[in-house]
């Protein structure tokens, strides 16, 4: 176990580094060409696997065309060597580009309609590869391949097959590479979360759409320079390369070796290279063994060999009793947040026939709790949902500071400074409090891609903050010895104070709680009570759903009563409380006269 | 008492491995209502699916006319006569109204011709089900959708009827009308479990309360016995 | 003429993958990626039916029905059942597809074979086209179906459990119906008739291995084109599939049939991704 202890106490980084060098020196220790080529084709297919990972893995979407962006990038640099361009860095460059182009012509269209039409167009781009192969005859030399290809150069150097060895392998190492740093970065923890569920991500400020575009699209670009290599590699490039065979194989592989992981992608390449070019029967029976290995790999969803290694490290790490991550203390008080005043006049809304909003009203200023209450079926939860875009309403305004924003999508209105939590908390599995409280800040700083990858001091500057902003939320809602935790596994009164915690983070100027109480025992209430009062003196407008009466009497300053849609009275706690209309109206006391507004009441 | 048609001792259930109910107890007989009340997220329609088999029992009893019912899946509950009309109105929306009526009659295992001589009963009880017959149940207002969600319950030919919130949402009118075919239902010798937010028009037509609160029965009372309707009140508003 | 001829009855062959799509997307909300590779091995068991074992046209499509609909419930049960969310299914779907595909090759090999047709072998002429009588009953057999679909959802008491509780499963339990068991039947049902299909398309396609990838794609463009869910729109979609890729095929050349296909898709998901006889429906939360 001392071992072991040892072993985990080198970064995590080095045993990936410590593999790239391996492979580097593979030549010098005297492997032959027939190892050499081995790694070359196994480097190739893992580019192409781990673009599939990260979209499929990590941005959700599966998406069968990898090979498609592959031929791109195999014909572009074909294309460039036989008019005399024979720089592998243009080959790449250009390689890259040409996927990257495909990727987001094709994902666009796409991605408009659920996971299936993804997966189906990227899929048909397959099919369409000896088509335009054929239409472009002249360029690519159709159905009898591109053969004569010049071998390729390195600013004016001309590239042995040894040479070229080390320049598949640094190809690898580089993209491997910028695969982790994307996944350890917000972008990572982002496409997660909206794996898990969209109305969460776009609560946070993530755009659906094109967070899931870029997953898909950079997802291309390792499968173009794929290309870029393969075509380079044997200076001949022909249909047979780019077959749905060869597609299913990669995903395949992918789900194999573990689509949510970085380097899972390398194991699975290795098993179907290795296994393609070992033995013939496999050759023969190659389809069956990908099928069954999608079918048992989705069965299981165990996260294939990549995600058997990560339980065997975690139960290594508690045998050996290994701790990670910081349990420094951060300081809990609650910096000044600048709230806004949301102002929310005659909304409507009708689901069919029934009309669940009927002209409802809300003013909430900042530095006060707004309690919207009222009975089952009164028109809470739609009032949020309008606030928050989920849904369109049908008449009315809403404002923030004076701002209309009743039409923008959920995700500008997130980046608008309005955060929520959900009835039932939604806490994506996989990932851990601190990682959870982390996605609140998507929308707080821009950190773009490229950044992630270069570890730009930008980046890292935006991620030191988000560590500490989370730190700091979690030191407030008192889960800091629990920031390691997968978080799915918190108890339910955690996982509510989890979720006002990653609200917090993007210092919201409006705080949504949806029926944040419900199911937490009475001491749960008080601290979750206490939290709010902070939240609100810090100076952030709180809004508040809730059916706990006593709690909404003890913390609100302005009740809201909806009744059927519209506003039945609104006023102090104590003007409420006193109010007879409120308490017969939330027992049900039958009353025609001045309940409904006339004219609302629906027919018999 | 050995004359319920339905018994709960001691529900415990929840959601996958949440529970919302800890220790719920009441009896439905033939001919009564029993009301179930609480404020919101005390564990009143959490109970309710539990009998209707859509919760897994973590704990206690069901017993349904004398049979235990936890190893019946959900929609051979139906068969036995337990009818569950869910909160919200959840009708079929893009079936017209005859077809939702026709889906609540589907547990009896008859041909179609028989079962529209079925729709008569209903149509009795909610005459406008009959003018709307053709229209999609999705353009119905609030109120005639809870009539189609109640038809529907009653085409089964049910024993036990509950009833979830069958006045969420609608107006002081329509909850009138609503609240006069469940006392109809009643009469006719149905168990009816109600559960309710609105506490007088529950106890006018109960026969026993119980009221629920964070998943325990915190007053459980014959309707009779009530001479302080306050603290009913008070206990559903969690005080 | 002879070239609509040919449109319709290619463009039937995909509403068929269409409406397998439709029956399981309908009863369980999944999408069966390997829908076309069941009509695929019923082509194959129609072709070794015929001609291996010299069997009567009836005896085939029996015996092609209930081959593809034992191999479609065994693919309900390990590919479908198991797997809760809808995006796993395609790939475990996908995956039982490709089982499908490679058994198929190393059964009947890769070169296609010829199946052969009841009936006369002869193109006849009719409205000045020329068309083969299998092609007419390929878009009899398509229209027929999705007429006697439509007419089962709205008669039928378990055609009406199947809509409704793809509008709201937890509320169908409820009035008694038997949700897994109906998805389980809706499965098997498209497997019986993939079997049916495949002794249908078999003289238009042949039978061969590959037939799965272009049948699923192109029968996925009819379903967006027509929307998911709508029978009609299937059809519709179908129909215009084919006729594109027939009409591009003659006139600009055949490796631009895939192509315009393609174009055509694309367009549907950029103006009206619900297809044309889909609903816009509203996110809930």
């Amino acid at each position: 176990m001392k071992a072991w202890t040892a072993l985990r106490a080198v970064p995590s980084w080095a045993y990936p580094a410590l593999l790239g060098v391996l492979l580097l020196a593979l030549p010098f220790l005297g492997a032959g060409y027939g190892l050499t080529r081995q790694v070359e084709l196994t480097l190739i297919m893992a580019l192409i696997v781990s673009g599939l990972n990260l979209s499929l893995g990590y941005a959700g979407q599966l998406a069968i065309g990898q090979v498609a962006m592959y031929a791109a990038g195999a014909y572009t640099a074909a294309i460039l060597s036989k008019a005399g361009t024979t720089d592998l860095l243009v080959h790449l460059v250009a390689a890259g580009l040409a996927a990257l182009v495909v990727g987001i012509l094709t994902g666009i269209p796409g991605l408009r309609l659920g996971s299936w039409s993804l997966a189906m167009t990227s899929f048909f781009l397959v099919l369409l590869v000896p088509d335009v192969v054929t239409i472009l005859e002249e360029h690519t030399g159709g159905a009898h391949g591109l053969s004569g290809i010049p071998a390729a150069t390195l600013f004016g150097y001309q590239l042995a097959p040894e040479d070229f060895y080390f320049c598949v392998v640094a190809v690898a190492i580089l993209w491997f590479a910028a695969f982790r740093n994307i996944v350890a970065s917000r972008h990572g923890i982002a496409f997660q979360v909206l794996k898990q569920s969209p109305v969460l991500a776009s609560s946070v400020g993530m755009s659906i759409f094109r967070t899931k575009l870029a997953g898909y699209a950079i997802g291309a670009i390792p499968a173009g320079l794929a290309g870029a290599l393969f075509a380079n590699l044997d200076l001949f490039v022909s249909l047979d390369a780019f077959t749905f065979h060869v597609a299913t194989g990669a995903l395949a592989a992918s789900i194999l070796g573990g689509s949510v992981s970085v380097y899972g992608a390398l194991i699975g390449a290795g098993v179907v290279e290795y296994g393609t070019s070992q033995s013939t029967s496999f050759q023969e029976y190659s389809l069956v063994f990908f099928g069954l290995f999608l079918l048992i790999g989705g069965v299981l969803m165990s996260g294939g060999l990549a995600g058997a290694a990560r339980k065997l490290v975690a139960r290594l790490d508690r045998a050996a009793g290994v701790t990670r991550g910081d349990a420094a203390e951060a300081p809990t008080r609650l910096g000044r947040i600048a709230g806004g005043t949301l102002e929310v006049t005659g909304v409507t809304k009708a689901f069919g026939g029934n009309q669940a909003l009927a002209g409802a009203a809300l003013r909430a200023e900042p530095g006060r709790v707004t309690a919207l209450i009222g009975p089952n079926g009164s028109g809470k939860t739609t009032l949020l949902n309008l606030v928050c875009g989920y849904y369109r309403r049908d008449a009315g305004t809403i404002t923030l500071d004076g701002k209309e924003i009743g039409t923008a999508a959920t995700h500008r209105i997130a980046r608008l400074g309005v955060a929520r939590t959900f009835q039932t908390p939604l806490i994506p599995p996989g990932i851990t409090v601190r990682d959870v409280v982390a996605s609140g800040r998507y929308a707080a700083d821009p950190a773009s891609f490229g950044g992630a990858i270069l570890r730009s001091r930008r980046f890292r500057r935006v991620q030191r903050r988000d560590r500490d902003r989370a730190a700091e939320a979690l030191a407030l809602v008192g889960l800091t010895h629990l920031a390691d935790t997968e978080a799915v596994t918190l108890p339910l009164g955690m996982r509510r104070l989890l979720e006002v915690a990653r609200a917090l983070v993007a210092e919201p100027k409006v705080l949504l709680l949806d029926e944040v109480a419900s199911g937490l025992d009475e001491a749960e209430v008080e601290t979750l009570a206490a939290l709010i009062r902070r939240i609100r003196d810090a100076g952030c407008t709180v809004i508040l759903v809730e059916h706990n009466f006593g709690l909404v009497l003890s913390l609100a300053d302005e009740i809201v009563v909806l009744a059927r849609g519209s506003v039945l009275a609104s006023g102090t706690p104590a003007e409420i409380e006193a109010d007879p209309r409120v308490r017969d109206e939330y027992l049900g006391v039958n009353d025609e006269d001045d309940a409904v507004p006339a004219g609302k009441e629906e027919g018999v | 008492m050995s004359d319920a048609l339905l018994s709960v001792a001691n529900l415990a259930t929840g959601y996958g491995d949440l529970r919302a109910v800890w220790d719920v107890s009441f009896e439905a007989r033939p001919g009564q209502v029993t009301a179930l009340l609480g404020r919101n997220g005390s564990g009143k329609t959490t109970t309710l699916r539990a009998v209707a088999g859509l919760n897994p029992l973590h704990g206690g009893e069901l017993v349904y006319d004398g049979r235990p019912l936890a190893q019946i899946s959900a929609h051979a509950r139906v068969k036995l006569g337990i009818s569950y009309v869910q909160e919200g109105k959840r009708v079929f929306r893009e079936q017209t109204v005859q077809e939702n009526l026709l889906l609540g009659g589907y547990s009896l295992g008859l041909r179609r011709r028989a079962l529209e001589g079925e729709l008569a009963r209903i149509h009795e009880l909610f005459p406008i089900l009959r003018d709307k017959r053709d229209s999609p149940a999705g353009s119905l207002s609030g109120g005639q959708q809870q009539m189609v969600a109640i038809g529907q319950a009653l085409m089964a030919r049910p024993r036990l009827l509950m009833l979830d919130e069958p006045s969420g949402g609608l107006a002081p009118s329509v909850v009138a009308e609503v609240m006069a075919r469940v006392a109809e239902l009643k009469a006719s010798g149905l168990a009816i479990v109600l559960v309710e937010q609105a506490v007088e028009a529950a106890v006018e037509i109960a026969d026993h309360v119980t009221v629920i609160d964070v998943g325990k029965v915190v007053v459980s009372s014959p309707v009779a016995e009530i001479d302080d309707l306050e603290r009913i009140k008070d206990a559903c508003m969690g005080r | 003429m002879t070239l609509i001829y040919a449109g319709l009855s290619l463009g039937a062959v995909y509403a068929l993958v269409a409406i397998g799509y439709n029956i399981v997307f309908v009863a369980s909300r999944s999408f069966n990626f390997a829908q076309a590779q069941l009509m695929m091995i019923g082509a194959f068991v129609a072709y070794a039916g015929h001609v291996t074992f010299g069997l009567p046209a009836v005896a085939v499509i029996v015996l092609a029905m209930v081959v593809v609909m034992v191999i479609a419930a065994i693919e309900e049960r390990i590919a479908v059942r198991p797997v809760a969310d809808h995006q796993t299914q395609l790939i475990t779907t996908l995956g039982f597809g490709t089982v499908l595909t490679g058994l198929a090759q190393l059964i009947w090999g890769t070169q296609p074979l010829e199946v052969p047709f009841i009936g006369s072998k002869e193109a006849i002429t009719l409205a000045g086209g020329r068309v083969y009588t299998f092609e007419i009953g390929l878009i009899v057999m398509a229209v027929v179906l999705v007429v006697g679909i439509h007419l089962y959802t709205r008669r039928r008491l378990n055609g009406l459990a199947v809509v409704a509780m793809s509008q709201d499963a937890e509320a169908a339990v409820l009035r008694g119906v038997n949700v897994r068991m109906l998805a389980f039947s809706a499965f098997a049902v498209t497997g019986l008739l993939a079997g049916l299909m495949g002794f249908f398309i078999g003289p238009k396609t042949f039978a061969v291995a590959t037939l799965g990838s272009a049948l699923a794609l192109k029968g996925f463009v009819a379903l967006a084109i027509g929307g998911f869910g709508s029978f009609y729109g299937g059809l519709a979609g179908g129909f215009t599939v084919g006729l594109v890729e027939e009409h591009a095929a003659r006139y600009l050349g055949s490796e631009f049939s895939n192509l315009s296909v393609f174009a055509i898709l694309l367009l549907v998901l950029m103006i009206r991704p619900t297809g044309l006889f889909g609903k816009v429906q509203e996110r809930m939360v």
